[in-house]
């Protein structure tokens, strides 16, 4: 777009003059992100393969111990068996809810744009205010829905104290949570399929709804992917929510990857070495499966 | 043809009623879901414990009890001090960050210099890095600077940030070509350009930023968590973590230190909803 001086040799001092600038212009930036992410992202395979604690000059090599460590570790195994349960009803239900509501909300009328305002309202909630909110709700004694579900006919309503249940619980908050993101996401989405190609298909005879999986569907693909892959890595990230509502309790059920990654490293244990490597497990986990995900998608818009 | 449509529609109509009055039902049971919890925590903030622990409880509040229970919450939180940190957190990264990150953008989007492209995607691959995997590390090197439990600490780690950048950039790019080459025809030095012609120009760019960057901070959790543990230092959110994190059970306090954290970012998103909207819905989802 800047095309205005695209000419790639040098054009003597002025030009000179202005790629200093640039370079100054963009040092402050650039520092700052070196400094403080790239370093950082270095460093933490340094820090991966250490014995250590805050304190840098007790470090001590272990080569790959912790990552062999990790693998033995019943602990975060079973953080990562909660983390997977938690992404694969998360992800889904997210979807389905965010496709279908934002298919009804597509039309720009003044009650949708209410309904998305509502919607989106959460997001300007800190987890805490969420976590603290739905402790409330859900309480055994003063919780509104706890009365609620007993007036419904439920008994012994103690969801958030439950093992059984407390991991849908931390689904159904998230998906509270966020779902107006991903809605209004798809409906811009939505808005952006050209009406020639709906005007098309109504020639050609097709219902709302054959149109809805025919003409949207297809049209919201790209955005679509995006969100998907954007939600499952958030939901393998997932830490906020479970922090501020269950603790990663009760009884360890709900206790994600980062939640016991944060507990290893800065909860009385400050084994930072140990805590980097499970990290780094993380983080090329989320890497195979953008890639996987990245793959398939250049498959299905390739058709 | 034109008849055969008419028909049609006839008959579809009042399927179609129902279609309607079952979207429309699905809508409302969303927002009812969305705003009851919410509003009666606020609620909440005004009632006694007595009222909090009647059977069966009351979703509307009998009598006014904020002025006891926010006395309540000060004694037992100094809620102003957290707020101030709050405050200085959001503001001290808000307002460097605009400032740092737009500059950069502009450079990408307005001038040619050598390894421009290059530079600009190792940038973006910033924000692949998940926030966990340099915890850690970040942790040690704000340990290191003997940043932990200042200001400092807290906020410059955060001020640089590639989405901003990304976000500034698309705008700049959208202004007309020859703005620049007028001004500098003026005699306007370079850094004046930006300042005064370019950053006017992308107003709403920089209102989104501002927005979305004060609510990311006064909502964030993690690193404060990390590099703010100490009482004084603590935010909102890792603050009232700690605090009524174990202890809902004293339900005025939770109730009301709730309400009132979440009141200053809602004030926001009433009167700057459009902002908040856009920037989500064109930029995806941070974090």
């Amino acid at each position: 777009m800047a095309a205005a001086r695209s000419s790639s040799r040098p054009r003597g001092k002025f030009q000179k003059k202005l790629e200093r600038t640039a370079y100054l212009f963009i040092a402050p930036a650039a520092i700052l992100l070196i400094i403080f992410n790239i370093i950082p992202l270095i460093a933490s395979f340094w820090v991966s393969t250490q014995n250590m604690g805050v304190d840098l000059s007790q470090a001590k090599f272990v080569g790959f111990d912790n990552f062999i460590r990790a693998f033995s570790d019943r602990r975060f195994l079973q953080s990562i068996q909660i983390s997977l349960k938690y992404t694969a009803i998360e992800v889904p239900l997210q979807m389905i809810i965010g496709v279908l509501l934002s298919a009804m909300l597509s039309k720009n009328t003044q009650f949708n744009k209410t309904i998305r305002g509502i919607y989106f309202l959460p997001v300007v909630c800190s987890a805490v205010v969420v976590g603290v909110t739905w402790q409330l709700v859900l309480h055994s004694n003063i919780g509104i829905f706890t009365y609620w579900l007993k007036c419904l006919g439920f008994t012994n309503v103690n969801l958030l104290n439950d093992p059984g249940s407390a991991l849908y619980v931390v689904v159904f908050v998230a998906i509270w949570k966020t779902f107006g993101i991903s809605t209004i996401i798809l409906v811009s989405a939505i808005q952006n399929v050209p009406d020639s190609l709906y005007e098309a298909s109504a020639i050609d005879g097709a219902g709302k709804i054959a149109q809805f999986f025919h003409v949207t569907l297809p049209g919201i693909m790209p955005s679509f992917w995006f969100l998907l892959m954007t939600r499952l890595i958030g939901s393998l990230q997932m830490f906020d929510i479970v922090y501020t509502l269950t603790g990663g309790g009760p009884s360890r059920s709900t206790t994600t990857i980062v939640v016991y990654i944060y507990d290893t490293a800065f909860n009385s244990m400050n084994k930072m070495g140990y805590a980097t490597a499970m990290s780094e497990i993380l983080f090329a986990f989320i890497m195979v499966i953008t890639i996987i995900l990245y793959y398939i998608m250049g498959k299905t818009s390739d058709d | 043809m034109s008849e055969k449509v008419i028909v049609n529609t006839k008959k579809i109509s009042g399927k179609k009623l129902v279609l309607r009055i079952i979207v429309v039902a699905i809508l409302l049971i969303f927002a009812f879901l969305l705003l009851t919890p919410l509003i009666w925590m606020m609620l909440g903030a005004f009632k006694s414990d007595a009222e909090v622990l009647s059977y069966p409880p009351k979703f509307f509040p009998v009598a006014n009890h904020f002025a006891d229970n926010w006395k309540h919450v000060q004694s037992t939180i100094d809620m102003w001090k957290l707020i101030l940190n709050t405050s200085i957190y959001a503001i001290g990264t808000t307002i460097p960050a605009m400032f740092v990150n737009s500059l950069a953008a502009y450079a990408f989007a307005r001038f040619n210099f050598r390894g421009k492209n290059v530079i600009f995607i190792l940038f973006l691959a910033t924000m692949m890095i998940p926030f966990q995997v340099i915890m850690v590390p970040l942790y040690l090197e704000v340990y290191s600077l003997h940043w932990l439990n200042t200001y400092w600490g807290l906020i410059i780690p955060k001020i640089a940030s590639a989405y901003w950048i990304f976000l500034c950039r698309a705008n700049f790019e959208q202004l007309p070509k020859d703005l620049e080459e007028a001004a500098r025809i003026d005699g306007m030095g370079e850094f004046g350009i930006y300042l005064h012609i370019m950053i006017p120009l992308i107003k709403p760019a920089m209102v989104t930023v501002f927005l979305l960057s004060i609510n990311n901070c006064w909502n964030d959790l993690l690193w404060p968590l990390i590099v703010a543990s100490k009482t004084n230092m603590r935010t909102l959110s890792n603050g009232l973590a700690m605090f009524i994190g174990d202890r809902t059970d004293d339900y005025s306090l939770a109730f009301t230190a709730a309400a009132v954290s979440m009141i200053p970012m809602l004030i926001l998103y009433l009167f700057f909803q459009k902002y908040f909207v856009a920037g989500q819905a064109t930029s995806g989802i941070k974090g």
